[in-house]
């Protein structure tokens, strides 16, 4: 294998590039700001990240089986509340988590059962709930006083560390860890990839396209409804429109990481690399002194940069991989044709 | 477009005749045309009747003429002028060769059949002569006259147009819109569409091609599939088509829409319309081919003038060049297959199974060892019953026993449990799936196979099991790693084949299980479906194609309206039994009243 091939290969690995671009912003940014590397800042910058590397973990199970999830962004202010105010009326902590995993696991299931059970479009049905739950946030918020506990134990989940980790990252890892095994290495997981490639197909081939999709919407909201425990234990306090605007940051970090909106394709740790990457990218800009208003607007723009830097190194990497000794062998053609079809050069349909 | 492109387009443009090739097609020289203003040259004026009494005996013209009049393999006795013709083109795909050096001319009046292997180069030229993709090499010729297509439009303003297998209607405009889409006549200074005139320049048409005024304003989707054929000619014929190319017209016909398609290019032909036509099936050829060309591995094999003298068999020898396939080989050998020996239980067994208005009061039993056809035109109820099998769909009324016992399968995965697979009919759609691996597309229908626990799967375990299926199955890759999407079609159904296989079936449902794959694969197909049988499994077979339900099947039920019309007894039990025979009594069955 040449060097050449070698190059290529390494470039086609999926993720590679999202990786890359990672470094080079963290390199950028420690390049440019002294402060960027201590110990302080990084634990900063986990800790800040922890909610919405869970987001986006738990969305791109959905996406991978070929659905959306809106919802979670209104699930994860929900479930804060929800959590802080057991906790408030002196609940004991490992119930208070539980009804706020449990708030996300109900708006996961209405989202399931009316999109797999009734065949209602998940876009509108999960808009809906992101619009009932913002709602229902808003009710809870201004009727009941979310100021907090005593520092304690909930709290600690955030402040206290482990090995000098804060307990709250460590927790957010064994999710993910969790997460991405089931994802790649059990036939649960198997099955949502095939759902997302074909569900037609995969109904036949005797997968339950339908079951999957409820599961998947329960995995999604309880992972945001935990989401939103860590969430409160890092704030304290739980102001109505909490979380709002998570939806849309967990779908463009999953699609920074490469998975499919179409379905089918995408990994949970891409996807939290993709997260990390804008996380990062506030936080470094915070630091430089960059004016808030203007983190939107820098955002959006580097999310597009990075996904067509992505798609033009990928382009680069498949013509680096075209053999260039002559070929022996006509392609497959009729219907047949897919291979030689996506090598040729974009054919008009006919007009 | 770019900018070498362009100049190559206006530079063509300018010197075969006055278009605007890179206006937009809806308000471009068409809409120009339409209106009588453009078209300088009478023989392509946009009058559908004049076709009628005009053919075209377009003269060779233009200077390249002479230089290039020298004799090329398919200079055949014919005597209709030559209106498109290919000299010695070739085309490459990074890694392959699709086409080296091909010749083929086109002539008036004339059906000149294509045939080859999947990957023989037949979509690649059509491509070329339709303008989809230009030639490396060599040259293309319309009226003896050299051109270069940038694109398909520029193919169609030299009348070639071109028909391909999947339908290119949009299906909720009407038949009469998609006639004329991006080419409609205009009134009221190009503001409103003119539907009159519209209206009028196909009726002479629509008569002779048996299409109703009613099915000009339903929307094209409604339609059959041979009527949605008939309006794509149409199309082309309304725009002056003198060359129609046929890209598999009868895939997803029925027996009777082919004949009548058939009878089509006859007045296609009549009319002077030279047909390209590309088919995988030999037993159409027969009255109907005026010319035959044969490609194999991107080169032209030969091209045959006298096709009375050909049998399917000596076309397949010219397609596959190997040892001679008689077409009998293809669907098996029935004697030497070593049957099944052992009990012969009942496998799966249907009483009055409805699901209405599509499956109506379905009796019938499937033992070990055989093979149960069914047969029946599109619509006729066949898949819905396989799907009813499945658990695809519920039961409105009556009972399925699998293995002697009365169940209720209410999903494919509970059908899968229970000993049934299906191979789907519609591959790309219903079966495969794309970017999995060959292993995982393998093992997906039973991962507990696999799985320690039932959850986790044993990733060297299912590779290994999944391989041994690939060698045994004869699965053509270089890895089992390979993603399905990247195999041909034969190699991806027998992949779905091994996917049933994998669930250790005790019924396993065949719904079209060669369609669209070349003869070779189609021989290794039946193969499968005899090993399955001959150890005891049970089968159901789905086919349009008469030949390969009457050869494979020990029994055939048929069906009409949803309901069993009848049974025979299929060739591959009864030595006696005449092929043609027995797709004639099923047809009587499948369209009319029992003929008994």
């Amino acid at each position: 294998m040449s060097a050449r091939d070698r190059l290529a290969r390494a470039l086609m690995v999926e993720g590679a590039v999202v990786a890359v671009v990672f470094v080079v912003i963290v390199v950028f940014f420690a390049a440019s700001s002294p402060v960027f590397l201590t110990a302080g800042s990084l634990r900063d910058l986990f800790v800040e990240s922890v909610p919405i590397i869970l987001v986006a973990a738990g969305m791109t199970c959905v996406l991978v089986v070929g659905g959306i999830d809106l919802s979670v962004g209104s699930v994860v202010g929900l479930s804060a509340a929800t959590t802080l105010l057991s906790l408030q009326n002196g609940l004991p902590l490992l119930v208070g988590i539980l009804i706020g995993v449990g708030t996300g696991v109900l708006v996961g299931f209405i989202n399931g059962a009316i999109i797999a059970g009734l065949q209602v479009n998940d876009f509108i049905v999960t808009l809906a709930t992101l619009s009932i739950g913002a709602g229902a946030l808003q009710v809870l918020a201004t009727n009941t006083q979310l100021t907090g506990v005593e520092p304690g134990a909930f709290t600690g989940l955030t402040s206290n560390s482990i090995l000098g980790i804060p307990q709250s990252v460590l927790i957010a890892a064994v999710v993910i860890g969790v997460l991405e095994f089931v994802l790649v290495a059990t036939s649960f997981g198997r099955t949502i990839y095939a759902a997302g490639i074909n569900g037609r197909a995969a109904h036949l081939a005797g997968v339950s396209v339908r079951r999957l999709r409820l599961q998947v919407y329960l995995l999604s909201g309880s992972v945001a409804g935990f989401a939103g425990v860590l969430l409160a234990s890092h704030l304290n306090s739980v102001q109505p429109g909490l979380g709002s605007g998570y939806e849309l940051t967990a779908i463009a970090a999953a699609v920074l990481g490469g998975v499919s909106l179409a379905g089918g394709r995408g990994s949970v740790w891409r996807a939290v690399l993709g997260a990390l990457f804008l996380v990062t990218l506030s936080q470094g800009l915070q630091l430089l002194g960059v004016d808030p208003l203007w983190f939107a607007i820098v955002t959006g723009a580097s999310i597009v940069a990075a996904v067509a830097f992505d798609r033009a190194i990928q382009r680069l990497a498949g013509s680096l991989l075209q053999p260039r000794k002559p070929p022996t062998r006509p392609p497959a053609d009729g219907d047949e044709s897919e291979a030689s079809r996506a090598e040729a050069p974009s054919l008009p349909t006919q007009a | 477009m770019t900018l070498s492109g362009f100049l190559t387009t206006c530079r063509n443009s300018f010197t075969t005749q006055w278009e605007w090739p890179w206006s937009p097609p809806r308000l471009g020289a068409r809409v120009a045309e339409s209106a009588g203003l453009a078209s300088r040259d009478p023989t392509r004026r946009l009058d559908a009747t004049r076709l009628l009494d005009v053919p075209p005996t377009a003269q060779p013209r233009g200077k390249h003429v002479a230089q290039h009049q020298v004799s090329v393999p398919t200079e055949v006795g014919h005597t209709g002028s030559i209106l498109l013709e290919a000299r010695g083109v070739g085309k490459r795909y990074p890694g392959v060769i699709a086409l080296d050096d091909v010749s083929v001319a086109l002539r008036a009046s004339e059906i000149h059949a294509l045939l080859g292997e999947n990957g023989a180069g037949k979509s690649t030229l059509i491509g070329i002569l339709s303008g989809l993709s230009t030639p490396d090499g060599g040259e293309l010729l319309v009226d003896g006259e050299v051109v270069k297509f940038a694109n398909a439009h520029q193919a169609q303003h030299r009348g070639i147009s071109t028909i391909y297998q999947e339908q290119s209607l949009a299906p909720d405009l009407t038949v009469l819109q998609n006639i004329f889409l991006g080419r409609e006549p205009r009134r009221a200074f190009g503001l409103l569409l003119n539907d009159g005139e519209m209206r009028k320049r196909v009726a002479a048409l629509t008569e002779e091609f048996g299409l109703t005024a009613e099915e000009l304003d339903q929307p094209a989707g409604e339609l059959g599939a041979l009527k949605q054929h008939v309006v794509q000619i149409l199309k082309a014929l309304v725009f002056d088509a003198r060359v129609l190319i046929l890209d598999e017209p009868t895939s997803g016909l029925e027996d009777h829409e082919r004949m009548s398609l058939f009878d089509q290019m006859r007045q296609l032909r009549d009319r002077g319309v030279g047909i390209l036509w590309v088919t995988h099936r030999l037993d159409e050829l027969t009255g109907l081919a005026d010319v035959i060309t044969v490609l194999r591995d991107g080169r032209h094999v030969a091209t045959v003038a006298d096709t009375a003298a050909e049998t399917p068999e000596s076309l397949v020898r010219l397609m596959v060049g190997r040892k001679a396939h008689s077409l009998g080989d293809v669907a098996g050998p029935t004697a030497a297959r070593p049957r099944w020996e052992g009990p012969a239980d009942e496998v799966v067994r249907l009483e009055g199974v409805s699901r209405y208005p599509l499956v109506n009061d379905i009796n019938l039993t499937v033992r070990r060892g055989e093979i149960l056809g069914i047969a029946g035109i599109a619509g006729a109820g066949r898949t819905e019953v396989a799907r009813l099998i499945l658990g695809a769909d519920r039961l409105d009324r009556g009972q399925i026993h699998i293995n002697g016992r009365a169940v209720r399968i209410r999903s494919p995965r509970e059908a899968y449990r229970l000993g049934v697979a299906l191979v789907p009919e519609e591959r790309k759609t219903q079966a495969i799936l794309g970017d999995f691996s060959l292993v995982k597309n393998i093992s997906v229908s039973d991962l507990r196979r696999v799985s320690r626990g039932r959850v986790v799967i044993d990733r060297a375990r299912e590779t290994r099991i999944a391989a041994d299926y690939v060698k045994d199955l004869g699965v053509k890759t270089d890895s089992v790693r390979q993603r399905i999407r990247n195999l041909s079609g034969g190699n991806q159904q027998k992949v779905v084949i091994a996917r049933c296989l994998f669930t250790r079936p005790a019924l396993l449902i065949f719904d079209e299980p060669t369609q669209g794959i070349d003869v070779a694969a189609k021989a290794e197909v039946y193969r499968l479906i005899y090993d399955f049988v001959d150890q005891g499994g049970a089968a159901i077979v789905i086919s349009s194609e008469l030949p390969e339900l009457t050869r494979v099947s020990d029994r055939i039920v048929v069906m009409r309206e949803g309901r069993i019309s009848g049974e025979v007894r299929g060739s591959s039990r009864d030595p006696q039994a005449q092929d043609s025979q027995l797709a004639e009594d099923i047809m009587a069955l499948a369209v009319r009243e029992s003929a008994s």
